[in-house]
């Protein structure tokens, strides 16, 4: 560091090294500031996919040319039959098509860099499993005042004669990306619990969950994925003073909590809905995945409701706080069926409950919103992309809403 | 294709970490800093084969679509009442957990005091920082490198000033 001249003020040389320590700071938070893990590999797929096709073939006979180069020996009918194997590999990868254990569309070799793209496979199937019920105590239940039903009254999942009505929406992209998680352990939990500043495990966890954790004025306990429903790894945070919640309105003091505990969602646009009744509120945190570069989808639970991270109040202090565990995601692209095969599924689709209304009600289905729902396999989550349809009709003087999931990934791509 | 031009994919890796920092240091959210840099890297493999590295560097190309991005974004969005909304709700302390899934960023309170300087002054900062030269700032910002550099030092001590203020009022 260069020596200050001797007839410089001291308060000169004071806010040299102030500038010099902000400048060391600027310097670290441009340097350590990157996007999500995913993101790399995300937007390379996207400008693969967006590669002219003149510009694939002109990628292979580019590296088919060198071949010629490097090896003029190879007779000319080797040449032919590669130049066939190598246009048909090449027209199949850049066209989405999987062939075994293909990692990725890169078709220029050598070139491509190291992204380390995700193989997940046959993907599971997910559907809509109207009448479960998460048994594990919720934000709700630890209120016994609240209401018996805050959302999702008078769905019907029963068999129906369906219609499609609406407008078709915009074509959905040719691919789109799945988010994968693997079941958590402790390497998850106990940075989580400890970022909220709890320090102690309880002897006994409530049934279902895999441990409970108390800190100053709180419990938060985690639970792993429930298959059945499905349901990804969430947390029930119980405060016992609210501490850090103010503010004038549910919403504000429900997002200063979060702050306070470092739990505010850094989902894109997590908009923060609220429900009220009377001394009693819910914010929610709706989840949403970028199906792509401009596109979100906000996801859906097993009956077809938005959800994310909900925080309920009474008399505007903060009770409980419950949402999915932060996991690490890695995500690839599966192919997409078309919007025509998509309505054509959801007329055919069988329904997701039994139970009837009788007569079996004609139902218009007529609005049509692109969701990620949960499928679960072998101990790993997938979010897939699917087209929740939904239409109204009478019955005995009610409005029942009916839904239907139609998921997007090509079927041949998913298990039955 | 020039000889002496590097392969997309290598100027992908390498930059794009930074491009994405020096727009999410303009922007209230990741969401905004993923869709601009992404909208930069598709103009840039678009417009790559008219990439004359004798005349210019990666980064500086690089780097000017990025800033005309930014720029376009806040035409698009309307920059200030969208980034006074940005500041007054999103909490400070936004250390998501799940943000090791998501945005990895650290300094965060640092940044929204970046994201709140005068256009020119955040742009100075933002270049500088992302380890252009004076003299590619300038270039990229129509001055000369002197201007650039007092630009800079004059952006330094309004951040400084900012930062300082807020560290007061918290005690």
């Amino acid at each position: 560091m260069r020596s200050p001249p001797r007839n410089k003020p001291l308060s000169d040389d004071k806010e040299d090294l102030e500038l010099q320590a902000l400048q060391r700071e600027l310097d670290d938070a441009f340097a350590t500031t990157r996007p999500r893990r995913a993101y790399e590999d995300e937007l390379w797929l996207r400008m693969q996919a967006r590669r002219p096709l003149w510009t694939r073939v002109r990628d292979m006979f580019g590296s088919l040319g060198s071949l010629f180069r490097e090896a003029p020996a190879i007779p000319l009918g080797a040449v032919a039959v590669l130049l066939v194997v190598v246009i048909g590999a090449s027209v199949l990868i850049n066209s989405g098509l999987r062939l075994g254990t293909t990692h990725n569309s890169y078709s220029q070799g050598a070139a491509a860099p190291d992204l380390a793209l995700s193989e997940f496979g046959k993907l599971p199937t997910p559907a809509l499993h109207p009448g479960l019920v998460d048994r594990a105590p919720s934000a709700l239940a630890a209120t016994p005042e609240a209401p018996a039903v805050w959302s999702g009254a008078n769905l019907y999942f029963g068999p129906a004669n369906l219609r499609w009505t609406g407008q078709l929406p915009v074509e959905p992209p040719s691919q789109a990306l799945v988010y994968q998680y693997s079941e958590p352990g402790p390497s998850v939990f106990d940075p989580f619990v400890a970022s909220l500043g709890a320090t102690s495990k309880q002897a006994a966890a409530q049934p279902g969950f895999l441990g409970t954790y108390s800190g100053q004025g709180f419990t938060v306990s985690l639970r792993g994925t429930v298959p059945e429903l499905p349901r990804e790894p969430y947390f029930v945070l119980t405060s016992a003073n609210g501490a850090g919640a103010t503010g004038n309105d549910p919403q504000t003091i429900a997002m200063n909590f979060l702050s306070f505990y470092g739990l505010f969602p850094n989902w894109p646009a997590a908009g923060g809905g609220t429900q009220q009744s009377g001394q009693q509120a819910r914010v929610l945190f709706t989840r949403s995945f970028r199906l792509t570069a401009g596109q979100l989808a906000e996801v859906v639970d097993w009956n077809g409701e938005h959800y994310g991270i909900e925080v309920d109040l009474i008399s505007s202090q903060v009770r409980t706080v419950s949402g999915p565990l932060p996991l690490s995601l890695v995500s690839t692209s599966y192919r997409l069926i078309s919007n025509v095969d998509a309505v054509r599924m959801a007329l055919a689709s069988p329904p997701a409950s039994s139970q009837a209304i009788q007569p079996v009600p004609t139902v218009d289905l007529n609005t049509v919103e692109e969701v990620y729902v949960l499928a679960v396999a072998h101990g790993q989550g997938f979010y897939e992309p699917a087209y929740l349809f939904s239409g109204t009709f009478q019955y005995n003087g009610q409005t029942y809403t009916k839904r239907v999931l139609v998921p997007l990934v090509d079927p041949s791509l998913r298990s039955p | 294709m020039a000889a002496d031009r590097p392969l997309f994919e290598d100027v992908y890796r390498d930059y794009l970490g930074r491009i994405y920092a020096y727009v999410r240091a303009q922007v209230g959210t990741s969401a905004d800093a993923e869709d601009i840099t992404a909208q930069v890297f598709m103009n840039a493999y678009q417009a790559y084969d008219r990439f004359e590295p004798r005349n210019v560097t990666p980064a500086a190309w690089l780097f000017r679509i990025a800033r005309n991005a930014t720029l376009d974004h806040f035409r698009a969005s309307g920059r200030r009442d969208r980034l006074q909304r940005t500041i007054e709700h999103q909490p400070e302390a936004e250390h998501d957990p799940a943000s090791m899934a998501e945005e990895r960023i650290q300094y965060r309170t640092l940044l929204i005091h970046v994201a709140r300087l005068p256009e020119r002054q955040r742009d100075a900062i933002s270049l500088r920082h992302s380890g252009l030269s004076f003299e590619e700032v300038g270039h990229l910002m129509s001055c000369s490198e002197d201007a650039a550099k007092m630009l800079y030092h004059r952006a330094l001590k309004a951040l400084r000033d900012a930062v300082a203020a807020q560290e007061q009022a918290v005690e």
